[in-house]
C-alpha cells in the first residue's frame, strides 16, 4: 500500500493560542514579542496583522510606526512546546502515527486511515475542522511524501490532496522555498528567473548541485519519493494495538462496552492465529477534550479468550467517565506471550493447575481485588519448622508429591512462638503442668524430646527441644524448650502448636 | 482472507471434542456422597458448616475436613482454601490425606471480601473441594453459597466461630469437633492416634449426634459405633 502523508501546517499558531488566553484579542491586528539585544523583536504577528505588513524579525518599534494600533504581548517560549505536545496528543485520535514537523505543523502516516472518514478529503476536513475548533486555524494537505505534503500545507490551497504516484506533477508549480531549502538558495532562484520548481527540477543533478550545493538535491529526491525521509513519532507504535474511532462522541456504558467488545475480538483473534495470548492489557478512552481515561487488567496466564478478558474488564467500566463524550478507543495489549493449545481432553484430566477455568478464576479474582494473594505451597529442603514450606506466588504445575515430614507436626502453626511458664522435673523430662494465657493446663501424656537444631548457615541461635502434650480435656500441644539445661542459666519454654 | 494454519488447527481440535464423547461436563464427583462416619453420608456439593469455639483450637476441626475432603483429592483435582490469615501449617496436612501442593491458598486481607471471594470460587466447576474460614455467615450469603454450589458441584466447608446466638443459614449440615484424649498405641505410653468428638449439631433427616472418631491408617474410624453419646450442654441451634 502506498504511504500516505498528512501534512497540518499551522500558519498562525502563537498567535492562535494567545486569542485563545486572551478572547478580546480577536480580530485586532497584534503581535507576540521578545526583548532582544535591548529591543523588542516581533516573534510571531496574527493574520489582521500580518495583512498590514508585519512580519516576525521585525523591530517592535517600526512595526508600531506601521500600524499605531498595534497590541504588542511578551512571548513566553516556554509554553510552545507544550503546547505542541498538546497537539500531538490531540492527533492521536487521526493515526497511530504522529510526527511534529518543527516548529508549527504535525506530521500525520495516514496510510489506510483515510477511509474510516469516508475519503481523503473528507479525513481532511475533519481534522482541520477539529483544529478549527478549539480556534486553531490550519493548512492540511495529503500527498505520498514527507517533502510534497509539507509543500502543498504551506504554498497550496486548503485541503490540497496530490493523488498517488502524482507527487512530481503536483510539485511542479510550486515556489522553491516549497522545497524546504535555504532562504539565500531561494532568492538566488529568484533572481535567475526560476520562480517555479518546473523551472529547475529537470536540471541535471550535477549542474544544481554545483549552484547550490547538496541540500537542494536532498530535498527534491525527498519530495518526489526517490529518496526515503525518516521521521520519529511522537508515540512509540504498540505492536498489538486495535483502534476504534466513533463517528460520533459516545458517553453510554452500554456503548463503551460494545466498543470494548469488539476491540478484544478483533485483537483476539489475531493472537489466536499467531499462537499468542494477552498477560497485560490497557484499554484507553479518549475524550474529545483532550482527556484519556483508561484501564487495565492482567492475567495470571496468557490467554486469547476475548470473552473472559471481556468479564475482567467489565468490572472497571464504570470507572470510565466519558464526561463530554469518547471519540476513539484503543485496546493495547503490552504483555503478549506464547500459548500453546493444547490437545488433552479436558474432561478426562481433573481439575489441574493447567486447566483454563482455573486461570480464570484467578484472573477474577485478582483483577477485582489486587490485595488477594493467591499462594501455592511447596516443600522447602529445610528442617526448621518454619521454612519447611514456603508459599509461592505464581501458578505452575509441580509434581508436589516430594513431602517428607515427621509425622509429629501441628495443623495449626503460630506464626511466632508464646512463651509460656512450665513446671518440668529436671533434666529432659516433659513437663507436668503448664500456663499459657492465664490458663493451667495439667500435662496427661506426652511425647519427646524432639530436638531440633538451628540451621547454622542461616541464623546462628540455640536449639529448640520439642514435646508433644495432651491436657486433661485432651487438647494436644507443640511446646519447646529453647537450648541446654544449665545450672543457673535462664532457659525459657515456648508454645508453638496446637495439634488435631 | 487468509486462514493462517493455527486457525485452522484450533478449529479441528474443537470439531474433535464431540466426536471423542466429550459432553462437556467434568462433573468429576457429581452426586457422590462423603462417607464421613458409617451411616452418616455428606452429599458433595453442598456447604458444610463447621463451629469453632476457641480460635486457636482450630486444628481438629482443620484434621476432620482434611480427612472428609481427601477422597475428593484422589484424581489429583486441586481445592482452594480462602482464609484471612493462613494459619493452617500446610505440611501437617499430609498426614491427613491431603496433598498440600493440590491446594490454592487465598489469602485475602479484608474480611469483606471473603464473601464475594467465596462466591466466586464456589461458582468455579471442577474444584475439588473449598474451605472458607470467615468470621461469619448470614443467611443471605449462605444462600448464595448454596445458588453457586448447585450449578457447579463443588462441595464447601466452612470454618466460622461458634456464635454467641446461633442464626440460620443455608447449609446442609453444621458440626463441632474438638479434641479428645487420645487412647494409647500397643499398650505404649504417649500420645496416641488424633481424637475427636465430633458433634453433628444439624444434617437433614438425622437426629443430632456425638461421636468419638479417630484417625488412623488414613481414615476416620468410629470409636463408640452403636453406643448414642447425649449431646453436650450446647446452646439452642437454629
Amino acid at each position: 500500500m502506498q504511504t500516505r502523508w498528512v501534512m497540518i501546517w499551522f500558519g498562525y499558531l502563537k498567535t492562535d493560542w494567545a486569542v485563545r488566553k486572551h478572547p478580546e484579542l480577536a480580530g485586532r491586528s497584534f503581535v507576540l514579542a521578545i526583548s532582544s539585544h535591548g529591543r523588542m523583536v516581533v516573534t510571531a504577528a496574527n493574520e489582521t496583522a500580518t495583512r498590514e505588513g508585519i512580519s516576525p524579525g521585525m523591530v517592535v518599534a517600526d512595526a508600531r510606526a506601521m500600524v499605531p494600533s498595534l497590541v504588542v504581548l511578551e512571548e513566553n517560549p516556554a509554553i510552545f512546546p507544550v503546547l505542541l505536545k498538546k497537539m500531538a496528543d490531540w492527533s492521536i485520535r487521526f493515526t497511530p502515527f504522529v510526527a511534529l514537523s518543527e516548529p508549527d505543523g504535525r506530521l500525520l502516516n495516514a496510510t489506510g486511515c483515510a477511509h474510516l472518514w469516508g475519503g481523503e478529503k473528507a479525513y481532511l476536513e475533519a481534522i482541520a475542522q477539529k483544529f478549527l475548533s478549539i480556534g486553531y486555524s490550519c493548512k492540511v494537505s495529503m500527498a505520498d511524501t514527507i517533502g510534497c505534503a509539507w509543500a502543498l500545507s504551506h504554498y497550496g490551497k486548503q485541503y490540497s490532496i496530490s493523488e498517488t504516484d502524482q507527487a512530481y506533477s503536483s510539485l511542479l508549480p510550486l515556489p522553491p522555498a516549497a522545497l524546504r531549502i535555504e532562504n539565500t538558495t531561494v532568492e538566488t532562484l529568484h533572481k535567475l528567473g526560476l520562480h517555479r520548481i518546473r523551472d529547475f527540477i529537470g536540471m541535471p543533478g550535477s549542474a544544481l548541485r554545483r549552484r547550490w550545493g547538496q541540500l537542494i538535491i536532498e530535498r527534491i529526491r525527498q519530495a518526489t519519493g526517490q529518496k526515503e525521509e525518516v521521521v520519529e513519532p511522537v508515540f512509540p507504535i504498540e505492536m498489538d494495538q486495535e483502534r476504534l474511532p466513533c463517528l460520533e462522541p459516545v458517553q453510554t456504558p452500554v456503548a463503551i462496552s460494545i466498543a470494548l467488545e469488539k476491540l478484544l475480538e478483533v485483537l483476539c483473534s489475531r493472537l489466536r492465529k499467531e499462537e499468542k495470548g494477552i498477560r497485560k492489557a490497557v484499554f484507553k478512552a479518549y475524550r474529545i477534550d483532550g482527556n484519556l481515561q483508561q484501564i487495565s487488567i492482567g492475567t495470571n496466564r496468557a490467554t486469547h479468550q476475548s470473552r473472559h478478558l471481556f468479564r475482567l474488564f467489565e468490572t472497571k467500566i464504570e470507572k470510565i467517565e466519558p464526561e463530554p463524550g469518547i471519540e476513539l478507543f484503543v485496546l493495547e495489549a503490552p504483555n503478549v506471550e506464547k500459548t500453546i493449545t493444547r490437545q488433552e481432553s479436558l474432561w478426562e484430566i481433573p481439575f489441574g493447575w493447567q486447566h483454563p477455568r482455573l486461570g480464570e478464576l484467578l484472573d477474577r479474582l485478582t483483577v477485582r481485588e489486587e490485595k488477594i494473594r493467591v499462594l501455592q505451597c511447596q516443600p522447602a529442603a529445610h528442617h526448621w519448622p518454619e521454612r519447611s514450606y514456603q508459599y509461592k506466588l505464581s501458578l505452575e504445575e509441580k509434581s508436589g508429591n516430594d513431602w517428607h515430614l515427621p509425622t509429629t507436626r501441628p495443623l495449626f502453626l503460630l506464626p511466632d512462638p508464646h512463651p509460656i511458664e512450665v513446671t518440668a522435673p529436671i533434666p529432659d523430662y516433659p513437663p507436668m503442668l503448664f500456663r499459657y494465657k492465664g490458663k493451667l493446663h495439667k500435662v496427661i501424656k506426652a511425647d519427646g524430646p524432639e530436638r531440633i537444631e538451628q540451621e547454622w548457615w542461616i541464623r546462628a541461635g540455640e536449639h529448640r527441644d520439642y514435646y508433644q502434650l495432651e491436657d486433661e480435656e485432651g487438647k494436644r500441644y507443640w511446646i519447646f524448650r529453647l537450648g541446654h539445661y544449665t545450672g543457673g542459666k535462664n532457659f525459657q519454654w515456648f508454645i508453638h502448636g496446637f495439634f488435631a | 482472507m487468509q486462514v493462517s494454519k493455527a486457525d485452522i488447527i484450533a478449529r479441528l481440535r474443537r470439531e474433535l471434542l464431540p466426536l471423542e464423547g466429550n459432553s462437556g461436563n467434568s462433573g468429576a464427583a457429581a452426586d457422590a456422597v462423603i462417607k464421613a462416619i458409617p451411616g452418616v453420608d455428606l452429599p458433595t456439593g453442598c456447604l458444610h458448616e463447621f463451629l469453632v469455639e476457641d480460635e486457636k483450637q482450630k486444628a481438629p476441626t482443620y484434621a476432620f475436613i482434611a480427612g472428609l475432603a481427601s477422597g475428593l483429592y484422589k484424581n489429583g483435582a486441586v481445592g482452594v482454601w480462602i482464609s484471612h490469615q493462613l494459619k493452617v501449617f500446610p505440611p501437617a496436612l499430609v498426614q491427613f490425606g491431603i496433598n498440600p501442593s493440590q491446594l490454592i491458598f487465598l489469602q485475602v486481607p479484608s474480611l469483606r471480601d471473603i464473601g464475594w471471594v467465596a462466591e466466586e470460587v464456589l461458582s468455579c466447576e471442577g474444584l475439588a473441594s473449598v474451605i472458607v474460614e470467615n468470621k461469619n455467615l448470614d443467611f443471605t450469603q449462605s444462600r448464595r453459597f448454596q445458588l453457586a454450589m448447585e450449578k457447579s458441584r463443588v462441595t464447601c466447608f466452612y470454618i466460622r466461630p461458634l456464635p454467641p446466638r446461633m442464626n440460620i443459614t443455608a447449609s446442609i449440615s453444621r458440626w463441632k469437633i474438638q479434641s479428645a484424649p487420645s487412647g494409647s498405641i500397643d499398650e505404649l505410653p504417649g500420645i496416641g492416634h488424633p481424637r475427636f468428638r465430633a458433634s453433628l449439631l444439624k444434617l437433614r433427616n438425622r437426629q443430632p449426634r456425638v461421636w468419638d472418631i479417630e484417625w488412623r491408617d488414613q481414615s476416620l474410624e468410629l470409636l463408640t459405633p452403636e453406643k448414642e453419646i447425649p449431646l453436650l450442654s450446647q446452646k439452642k441451634t437454629g
